[in-house]
């Protein structure tokens, strides 16, 4: 099996202890630091897999690590920050970031992560350019342009089609409202969030038993959404 | 100081400053100092005493009193108010005109001045203010993920009956209630302001509700929470992450209160004028008389010694009462009539 080399890049050193060791414990090789511009150096010069950044760095901000980074690798990248750093979030999960996670949170809920974004990772890779698209009951076909629950088929519209195969494309990942809208619209996506909840509302009424107890497609509140794996 | 006494110590401002221009008037007349430049130093006078008094009022009575003076003490026949050149008339009126105008336009500099002054200290504050509000939570809450995450380490690795395992439980605990803890008091601190930095825009209530009651059943598994939603699309102004959070503090409160097979659900209605109305049920022992009208008071705590529950601090319901009032909405408190537990009812206005 391979270890995947994980690069820790936070300031506080009991949350750096913390999650090296929870890290290591699972098998993976942990590199860590305290500094931004060390970061993008190790980014570069070690084995990385991927990388945890935290966005409020002593020397530069963890924005601006991710930017340096994107510019010549697709390594995943999980964003770790405070609670009300939504708009810092946004920016991160746009200009690349696979996923964020907000402080404080359990070992547990870490690994999942990891594991999720690595996972998104390799199927990229893989090309992911399957003709059916399958999560738990839900199966969508591109080349016939349907969607089956089961069964069952479901009648979409053209943009609720597009909504569900891009988060079908994107399971596990978290889309912002602005990489949606962009996705959906193209090059002149505008900012019409409005119109992007109602779609979404409309979608959910199709697919999901209870629109407030989402199965499929979660509510990333202030972010976006996220389909789940199954 | 009261307003007879404020008045007469500018009656005595206004009579001292006239005085010391009629003095300083019979000097330039002594060195022999054109007349207009007498005329100058009452106008002078008149405007410092609209700046001293702050009041139009006063700088036109010294405007007019100031002529008087002039015509007075300085024009043939002197100590008398009448002249012996008409020409001097027009000097009088446009002196009056001249003293009157700038003690107007001295007032509006001063008061604009002032203004820009207490708006520049109150964004200076401001900014100070959030500033603070955000190193102290950062300062909160990075500790409090360390001795979080490090017992939550320490619990996985000790076997199931080992009594560190217990302690490190212990310590994730207090941790996690403190957590909590800063959370809503910087929630409060946010919004006892006064001027809420809450930015509302259209939301949509499933999303608000459904984020709630995912956080609540992925941090207490065995819960379960029952949804019942009208199939409308409900659309609020709302700040989105706030509102959440009032639904998190309800459910949370249920969840403490409620045994684990007990049912909990939220329960959506339309109402007819444009609100739509949510209730949050529990079966737990429901809110005893003696606290049901102060659940909402900050710092309220029951009086009621329960058994098992940790005591709150009496921050949760006055938070989201802030919250909800702040989104115009309603928040009560009851107890359920078909047998024990608790009822929170809260109506706010849809688009």
């Amino acid at each position: 099996m391979y270890n995947e080399t994980i690069l820790i890049v936070e300031d506080d050193l009991q949350i750096q202890n913390f999650i090296g060791y929870t890290l290591e414990e699972a098998g993976y090789f942990v590199i860590k630091t305290a500094k931004g511009a060390e970061a993008v150096r190790l980014a570069a010069a070690e084995p990385v897999d991927m990388m945890l950044l935290d966005m409020g760095l002593p020397d530069f901000d963890g924005i601006e690590v991710l930017h340096q980074v994107r510019e010549w690798s697709q390594m995943p990248v999980i964003i770790v920050s405070a609670r009300d750093q939504d708009q810092e979030k946004v920016e991160a999960l746009d200009m690349g970031a696979d996923d964020y996670l907000t402080k404080p949170f359990s070992a547990r809920e870490l690994l999942a992560r990891i594991r999720l974004a690595l996972r998104h990772y390799y199927r990229m890779a893989g090309n992911g350019g399957e003709d059916i698209l399958v999560n738990r009951e839900l199966r969508l076909d591109r080349n016939r342009h349907m969607v089956f629950r089961g069964e069952e088929e479901i009648h979409l519209t053209k943009l609720e089609y597009d909504l569900l195969a891009l988060f079908m494309e994107n399971q596990g990942k978290v889309l912002t409202y602005g990489s949606i809208l962009k996705a959906l619209y193209g090059k002149n996506y505008g900012s019409d969030t409005q119109a992007l909840r109602a779609l979404m509302a409309g979608l959910r009424r199709k697919l999901e038993k209870n629109t407030a107890k989402p199965e499929y497609i979660k509510t990333e509140i202030g972010i976006g959404y996220r389909m789940t794996e199954g | 100081m009261t307003a007879c006494k404020k008045e007469s110590k500018h009656l005595t401002a206004m009579l001292l400053l006239l005085l010391a221009a009629t003095l300083i008037g019979y000097g330039f007349e002594a060195l022999h100092v054109q007349e207009t430049n007498i005329v100058l130093i009452y106008v002078l006078a008149v405007l410092m005493i609209a700046w001293y008094t702050n009041s139009f009022l006063w700088g036109s009575v010294a405007a007019f009193l100031g002529t008087a003076a002039f015509n007075f003490f300085f024009t043939q026949p002197t100590f008398t108010l009448s002249v012996y050149d008409s020409d001097y008339f027009l000097t009088f009126l446009c002196m009056t005109a001249v003293a009157v105008f700038s003690a107007a336009l001295t007032l509006q500099a001063k008061k604009y001045a002032a203004q820009v002054y207490m708006e520049r200290r109150q964004t200076e504050q401001e900014q100070y203010r959030a500033n603070l509000l955000r190193s102290i939570s950062h300062d909160l809450r990075t500790p409090l993920m360390g001795i979080m995450g490090t017992s939550e380490q320490i619990m996985d690795m000790s076997v199931e009956n080992d009594p560190r395992r217990a302690l490190a439980k212990d310590i994730y605990q207090d941790a996690d209630w403190l957590h909590s803890l800063v959370e809503n008091i910087l929630g409060l601190t946010r919004l006892q302001d006064g001027r809420v930095n809450i930015q509302q825009s259209a939301q949509a209530l499933e999303e608000i509700i459904g984020s709630a009651v995912s956080q609540i059943e992925k941090n207490h598994p065995g819960y379960e929470i029952d949804v019942r939603l009208p199939e409308t699309y409900i659309e609020i102004m709302a700040d989105a992450r706030l509102l959440a959070q009032v639904f998190v503090n309800l459910l949370d409160n249920a969840v403490k209160h409620t045994p684990q097979d007990g049912e909990i659900e939220i329960l959506v209605n339309e109402k007819d004028d444009k609100k739509v109305e949510i209730l949050v049920e529990d079966r737990g022992e429901g809110i005893a008389p003696a606290d049901l009208p102060h659940v909402f008071e900050l710092f309220y705590t029951t009086v009621e010694k329960g058994a098992d529950v940790r005591p709150g601090i009496g921050l949760g319901l006055a938070v989201s009462k802030l919250v909800v009032e702040a989104h115009n909405g309603t928040i009560e408190a009851q107890n359920r009539k078909d047998g024990s537990g608790a009822v929170f009812r809260i109506t706010l206005p849809v688009l």
